[in-house]
């Protein structure tokens, strides 16, 4: 019966299997790297782009994309290769994620790479996102972009209802009334159909508003041991909070379990949303309407929370320089270049930040240097190694009370309590 | 063998087939919607009514698939890592269905137990061990680590199956063959094999659905993207949008029908053997 | 049976007994060894004793994945059981219409787990999911099935009810071996079609249905995973349909705390273990009694 006669397919594919295994034979010509990185199909796309030119701008390391749909994914996968031996070259990563990484020795750090480079240096970069990216002195891993929140704008739907842009100096009260008049009902089902503002309840969103209030988040930036909410980060809170529960310019639980906030800006059915520069590329494939950004709204200071990621090289990979010419490439004029471009990065390398390539490409944002006038008023939240954990913790308490109409206390007395041995167990 | 109660004709059976087909309806009815939720294409807005013909159906969604190097890569891999496990690993199980079935008492009692236990331990508890174990064999980011449940049998339940169909078979039959001087492995291959190939088939075809539908082992031993299994490549998709909702039930389509397809062939095939 | 043949045998088992050896025993007697270190598989591991126990026995996250999974077990396993029964009973017979709804029952079941976990995502979309459109257009409530906690448990629990295709299949070949002897000498006694299957089909089954019973417990401590990975990532929150298999898999996985994932798993063995015991204290002398008086 043939069921029980290997089929020559399968015997090629053990062969070819077990010749992966084995380590390679005389010393190739070409290097191979592989680069892992998440992100939605169009900032793929951009990465993707950069590779490509990557190994048509020279012929010695050939440079393999793994894209991976979200950051869950890849810190899982990270993870199981390092434990399985066999760990990418790079990954692109979020400063809020790589400590647990960098505090195991899991990390190669790029110093002395930096300081012997031809193609950079330290102060070319912007320090606001070399900063977070320092592990113990050591710079750790080379950042792409210094982004941060900004709140993005259906422009034709505030034209419509005749309401003032978002422009800088705007206040929390002005985004709440544009947000209330935005949100429509356009049935009469009593649910409305158009919201005026879609925000993720996560501690990376409130952290902003807590500090443009003049409160704090934890007791000591550098060497944080818990969160420490005072009275005005309570007071922010509590305005977050009411979002929800008061304006209602936000989507239910329900609505937004059943289309994310992206999703429904990209349908036309969002006044604003608080994102980062990562939706850009998804957005400028809108057809449908104008859109913009614009800074984070004020509470009494003006300030925003950074975003920033950055490309680490493992400690387990084999191909170290070669992994660091790709860096070179990327994070360099080059580079940097085609993923401002894609709209992806607000680039990290000043060059580049104040070039056409940013500031004025052909597509939307039109006012993409909100993002340069945010840079020197941008706070980073605490580099601690279990901060996946806590930020875990803290969305699951922040979402719940956001949609179960909790107040600020009880939100800042449960984070503070559920994170304690979190923040404990950490190293800095 | 007919059932001994009297019918009432025509009527009475409708009658009694009515609960048959209210659970063909419940059972079947999910996998109608998926197909037809795959005709769907990209893009549309999701639908707010169950359509029995949705807007714009069509194939885009199917063609939209084979046209990604990624699925056919995926699907390739899947289908190579199936034609080497399930062989190997019905046979594995095979042949220690039937030692079980025929080794004196306590050494049956022991290779059952060993069954048994492999068949408890929570998979949860496997997971790292294995990981461990592989990374020191240097096979992680293989194939092999998905082929390897073959020596398992593909699943100790398997071992169980051959076992109780074999101890099934007259101990004379087996006493003959003893007499016509046969060893084991001649009369499992000449004599319990054909007495018993239906359950051989079922055996195969559970082989085929477990390794085919392994979503943990690629997840945890596999970081390639060129030995990506089809199952891995679909837990991509569920980040996917509502309006693009379509391309993943094709997606689901397509990685189910191969097990349907099994599953109905194999269910002709014992059922026209038996009774 | 002499040297030769009894060689023979063991000589087929070989591949199994040596694939238990390395894919089962030797990784599980490690993860339980593990379960005393604090271990990152990247740094070398660090021996910790009983306190990864002692901090899961802190860890509110860990009492309230306990309290899910013996929650999720208490529910979906006499549930199952039930419905595989009564299934079994409805459909063991011989003509194709019973054979097409044994078919059908085994479809979710066969069904790749992603693929159905996958298909359930969209089934219980709140809004946009065939379930509550149909329950909204026959005028039932139309719960958020993936924001509330309530509904998400019972989600799971509805997935899981659907793939009974094991127990199910178990349950028929047992019913089909009861003898109809039996059943005829009741019936002639006078017993109707009920006092029939009370007092003669369901004791004769009644040691298998046990096995089953502890089988599908087994099978329900762990088989949440991929639905609460996949559908309700664990939530909502806080930590509504976090099970013990996620529980673990993130501490290893996500965390990188494998030490603290293998010492969930050492609680997850001891937990089925006594619960199979207490099974089997209260069922089983009843269940052998009842089968010898049928």
């Amino acid at each position: 019966m043939t069921r029980r006669r290997r089929s020559p397919i399968a015997l090629v594919l053990v062969l070819l299997s077990v010749a992966a295994g084995c380590d390679a034979g005389p010393e190739d010509e070409v290097t191979r790297i592989t680069v892992m990185v998440s992100g939605d199909p169009e900032e793929i796309d951009a990465y993707r782009a950069v590779v490509t030119a990557f190994e048509r701008s020279q012929n010695v390391v050939d440079a393999q994309l793994l894209p991976f749909a979200d950051r869950d994914d890849l810190i899982v996968r990270l993870s199981t290769s390092i434990a399985g031996g066999q760990p990418p070259d790079l990954f692109l990563m979020n400063y809020r994620y790589y400590a647990q990484f960098a505090a195991r020795d899991a990390l190669e750090p790029v110093d002395s790479y930096l300081r012997m480079s031809d193609a950079f240096s330290a102060e070319d970069f912007f320090e606001t996102s070399m900063t977070p990216f320092r592990w113990q002195g050591e710079q750790m891993c080379l950042p792409q972009n210094v982004s941060s929140l900004v709140v993005y704008y259906n422009a034709d739907r505030f034209v419509q209802a005749g309401l003032p842009l978002p422009a800088e100096g705007w206040t929390w009260d002005d985004m709440v009334r544009s947000a209330r008049a935005l949100t429509i009902d356009d049935d009469g089902d009593a649910t409305p159909d158009v919201y005026g503002l879609g925000v993720d309840p996560e501690i990376i969103r409130l952290a902003p508003f807590i500090w443009s209030n003049g409160g704090a988040l934890v007791d000591d930036q550098a060497a944080p041991t818990r969160f420490a909410f005072d009275a005005p980060a309570l007071s922010a809170m509590q305005r977050f909070l009411d979002l929800r529960s008061v304006d209602r310019v936000t989507p239910s639980d329900e609505e937004a379990e059943a289309e994310d906030a992206e999703s429904r800006f990209l349908n036309g059915r969002l006044g604003m949303l608080m994102e980062s520069r990562r939706v850009v590329p998804a957005f400028r494939t809108i057809s449908s309407f104008q859109w913009d950004v614009a800074p984070l709204p004020i509470l009494s200071e003006q300030v925003s929370v950074l975003h920033a990621d950055a490309y680490c090289i493992t400690a387990g990979s084999d191909a170290k320089e070669a992994s660091w010419r790709f860096i070179e490439f990327a994070l360099g004029p080059e580079g940097q270049r085609i993923t401002a471009e894609a709209g992806r990065t607000v680039p990290s390398l000043r060059s580049i930040a104040d070039s056409d390539a940013f500031l004025e490409p052909a597509s939307p944002p039109l006012h993409s240097e909100v993002f340069l006038d945010q840079i020197p008023r941008l706070l980073a939240v605490p580099v601690v190694s279990t901060w996946a954990e806590i930020e875990d913790v803290a969305n699951g308490i922040i979402e719940e009370a956001y949609y179960g109409g909790g107040r600020a206390l009880e939100v800042a007395v449960e984070l503070t309590i559920q994170t304690e041995n979190l923040f404990a167990r950490a190293e800095r | 063998m007919s059932m001994p109660f009297t019918s009432e004709g025509a009527l009475g059976r409708i009658v009694r087939g009515v609960p048959s087909i209210v659970i063909l309806v419940i059972f079947l009815a999910p996998l109608a919607i998926v197909v037809i939720g795959s005709l769907s294409p990209r893009g549309t807005a999701p639908p707010l009514t169950v359509d029995l013909v949705p807007e714009g159906a069509s194939l885009s969604n199917y063609s939209d698939l084979f046209e990604r190097p990624s699925f056919r890569r995926q699907a390739l891999n899947s289908l190579g890592v199936a034609a080497v496990a399930v062989p190997v690993g019905t046979l594995v199980a095979s042949w220690a269905g039937f030692a079980i079935a025929r080794l004196p008492r306590r050494a049956s009692m022991f290779l059952l137990g060993l069954t048994v236990v492999a068949a408890a331990v929570p998979v949860t508890a496997l997971f790292v061990g294995r990981l461990v174990l592989f990374r020191i064999a240097g096979v992680t980011d293989t194939p092999l680590p998905l082929i390897a449940p073959a020596l398992i049998g593909v699943s100790p339940l398997l071992v169980l199956l051959f076992a109780w169909s074999y101890a099934s078979i007259p101990r004379e039959t087996y006493d003959l063959a003893r007499e016509v001087g046969l060893g084991p492995l001649a009369t499992w291959w000449r004599v319990a094999m054909p007495l018993r190939i239906g359950v051989a088939a079922v055996g195969a075809a559970v082989a085929f659905l477990l390794t085919w539908g392994n979503v943990l082992d690629p997840l945890l031993f596999v970081y390639d993207e060129r030995w990506y299994t089809l199952p891995l490549g679909m837990t991509s998709l569920a980040a996917l949008p509502p309006t693009d909702q379509g391309l993943v039930l094709a997606a689901a389509v397509l990685a189910t029908a191969p097990v349907l397809l099994t599953a109905f062939v194999v269910q002709r095939f014992v059922a026209d053997r038996t009774r | 049976m002499d040297q030769h043949e009894r060689r023979g045998l063991w000589l087929m088992a070989a591949p199994f007994v040596l694939g238990v050896t390395v894919l089962v025993v030797m990784p599980a007697v490690g993860s339980f060894a593990m379960a005393v270190y604090e271990w990152d598989l990247v740094r070398p591991p660090r021996f910790v004793g009983l306190d990864n126990l002692r901090e899961l026995l802190d860890d509110p996250v860990f009492r309230i994945s306990l309290r899910n999974s013996l929650l999720y077990a208490a529910v979906a396993v006499p549930l199952r059981l039930l419905c595989a029964l009564g299934l079994a009973l409805l459909l063991y017979g011989h003509s194709r219409l019973h054979a097409a709804g044994r078919v059908a029952v085994l479809v979710p079941t066969v069904i790749p787990d992603v693929v159905y976990a996958l298909v359930w995502l969209w089934i219980l979309n709140p809004i946009y999911g065939p379930l509550n459109l149909v329950l909204g257009a026959a005028g039932l409530p139309t719960p958020s099935w993936l924001s509330q906690p309530g509904p998400a448990r019972w989600a799971v629990v509805l997935m899981g009810v659907f793939q009974l295709g094991e127990a199910f299949l178990i349950v028929v070949a047992v019913r089909r071996l009861v003898p109809e002897e039996l059943q005829e000498i009741a019936a002639m006694s006078g017993a109707g079609r009920w006092g029939r299957l009370v007092r003669v089909t369901l004791p004769i089954m009644a040691p298998a249905l046990l096995l089953v019973a502890m089988r599908d417990t087994i099978v329900s401590l762990q088989s949440t995973f991929l639905p609460a990975l996949i559908v309700t990532a664990g939530g909502p929150p806080p930590y509504a349909t976090t099970y013990l298999p996620l529980f673990a898999y993130r501490n290893g996985f996500e965390y990188l705390r494998y030490g603290y994932a293998s010492a969930t798993t050492v609680v997850m063995l001891v937990l089925t273990a006594s619960i199979l015991w207490l099974l089997y204290r209260a069922f089983g002398r009843w269940s052998r009694r009842a089968w010898e008086r049928a």
